[in-house]
C-alpha cells in the first residue's frame, strides 16, 4: 500500500553563531600578564604585579 | 514580569548533557513558546550542542551551527503549533558573580535580534560541592534579568 507523505514549505530560521565563553581577556598595563576572567568593568588588578588590567 | 516554564524533558536532556562533559562547557538551544497574553516563556526542548564540529573546552563553548539548525528544523515541526527559538544555555565550570562574558552577551544580541519576543539564557554554574546552580536570566529589551521559574 502507498503512502502519500505531504511536503510542508519549512520555516527558514538561523541561529546565534559564536563561542561561549567563561571570561574575556584582560592585560596589564605594567607587566604585560594577559588572563582571562569574568570582571564587572573594564578594568581589574593584576594578580601578579598588582597593576592595572584593562579588558582586550 | 516574564515568567519561564521549563519541561521536565527540556530538563532532563540539559542535565543529561552536562553529565557527558562534566569538566567542559557544553551547551545548547531552547525551543518552545512564548505566550504573550500570559507572558510566559514556556521551554519544551533543550539541544545538545552536536557531535562534529563542536567545541567544548574547560572554559569555552561553540556549539555546531549545521547540527543544531537541523535538529531544530526537525524538533521544531514536531508540535503544533511550531516551536520557536527562544533560549540557548550553557553551562560554566566556576561560580562567578559575574555571570556572562562579552561573547555570552554577543549569542544574547543575536539570538534577540532574530526574535520579535522575550528569550531566555539558562547557565549552569558549577559550585564547589561538583552541584550545579540553575540561573535563569530574562533576556529583553537588550536587558538581562535573573528570573526564577
Amino acid at each position: 500500500m502507498k503512502k502519500i507523505i505531504k511536503t510542508s514549505e519549512t520555516k527558514q530560521f538561523s541561529v546565534p553563531v559564536g563561542k561561549f565563553h567563561s571570561g574575556d581577556y584582560f592585560k596589564c598595563m605594567n607587566c604585560e600578564y594577559t588572563v582571562r576572567m569574568l570582571v564587572l568593568g573594564n578594568t581589574a588588578t593584576c594578580s601578579k604585579c598588582g597593576g592595572r588590567m584593562v579588558r582586550i | 514580569m516574564t515568567k519561564a516554564i521549563l519541561s521536565e524533558r527540556a530538563k532532563k536532556a540539559m542535565k543529561n548533557e552536562i553529565s557527558r562533559f562534566p569538566y567542559l562547557e557544553t551547551g545548547g538551544l531552547l525551543l518552545g513558546y512564548y505566550h504573550e497574553n500570559d507572558d510566559v516563556l514556556h521551554v519544551m526542548e533543550a539541544t545538545d550542542g552536536g557531535y562534529h564540529k563542536v567545541i567544548h573546552e574547560e572554559i569555552a563553548f561553540q556549539y555546531d551551527v549545521d547540527y543544531v539548525t537541523h535538529v531544530c528544523d526537525i524538533l521544531i515541526h514536531l508540535y503544533e503549533p511550531e516551536l520557536q527559538i527562544i533560549g540557548l544555555w550553557h553551562k560554566h565550570n566556576q561560580q562567578c558573580k559575574v555571570h556572562f562574558s562579552l561573547a555570552d552577551e554577543k549569542m544574547h544580541d543575536q539570538l534577540l535580534e532574530m526574535s520579535n519576543h522575550p528569550c531566555l539564557s539558562i547557565l549552569y554554574e558549577k559550585t564547589a560541592e561538583d552541584e550545579y546552580d540553575v540561573l535563569i536570566f530574562l533576556l529583553d529589551n537588550n536587558q538581562c534579568i535573573q528570573i526564577e521559574e
